[in-house]
């Protein structure tokens, strides 16, 4: 086993987190480490000591991975915040249209308008159309680039 | 030249390095190293957690890219991140001037 591969092993033994996250972070070290590499061999050394050299100077894997896993467990907190901060909010916003609603006397029901005779449902013609264009009218969630 | 630990100023220099433009670890790096004339020792991996602090804090963003065939994550700063890089800049700049004006007039 070559010294960077060592390296990225004794680091992901190590690193906490969703696999994702942890995967991330492997990436970007491997292809620091390549670049790192590539730049002395460029100027010369050979690709061993070029390669021990890089991950000398990448430093303790387990210092790398403590460090890491404190920063990630508080992003995971700061993003389980926020997710709370939003079910409160739409609570609340919900709550209070509920009893706007009520004061407006909203415990009569809307009448519903009449039924266009030969028309469809506008969710049904979306549906239909994007039916007949072979797609799904829900677009899929948006990618998150990671 | 006595090489110095850079701990407590790794952020700002970390914006600075995006200043200009969105790079990637080891460009980040680099840049820091060349820049400074190898004052600070630090070892490369420093500068991953920091990354990810200031991305979390919303200060960067980060994303995949393809440069020459291989996948890199390169950073890049955030509106809020110039905003805290010009108010972390203006406090240093204070902090140096305070230090410089006592050692002059000592």
């Amino acid at each position: 086993m070559s010294r960077r591969e060592e390296f990225l092993d004794q680091l992901a033994a190590r690193l906490a987190g969703s696999d994702r996250a942890r995967e991330r972070l492997l990436d970007e070290v491997s292809g620091h480490l390549t670049d790192a590499i590539e730049a002395a061999t460029d100027l010369g050394v050979g690709e061993s000591e070029a390669e021990c050299t890089a991950v000398e100077q990448f430093g303790d894997p387990a210092e790398l991975a403590t460090s890491w896993n404190t920063t990630q467990a508080r992003r995971q907190r700061a993003g389980q915040r926020r997710a709370a901060l939003i079910v409160v909010t739409t609570a609340a916003v919900t709550g209070v249209l509920a009893v706007t609603q009520h004061a407006r006397g909203g415990s009569k029901e809307t009448p519903t308008p009449p039924a266009r005779h030969g028309g469809h449902a506008p969710e049904a013609g979306y549906t239909r159309w994007h039916a007949h264009q072979g797609r799904s009218p829900h677009r899929p969630p948006p990618g998150r680039g990671s | 030249m006595p090489r110095e630990p850079f701990s407590g100023h790794l952020d700002l220099l970390l914006l600075a390095a995006l200043r200009r433009g969105p790079r990637h670890g080891y460009a980040i790096s680099e840049h820091i190293r060349r820049l400074s004339g190898g004052r600070f020792d630090y070892p490369d991996g420093t500068i991953y957690p920091a990354l990810n602090r200031l991305e979390g804090d919303g200060l960067l963003s980060s994303r995949w890219v393809d440069l020459n065939g291989r996948r890199r994550r390169v950073y890049e700063l955030t509106r809020k991140g110039e905003s805290a890089f010009a108010g972390r800049q203006r406090e240093w700049e204070r902090h140096a001037g305070g230090i410089a004006a006592v050692l002059e007039q000592s």
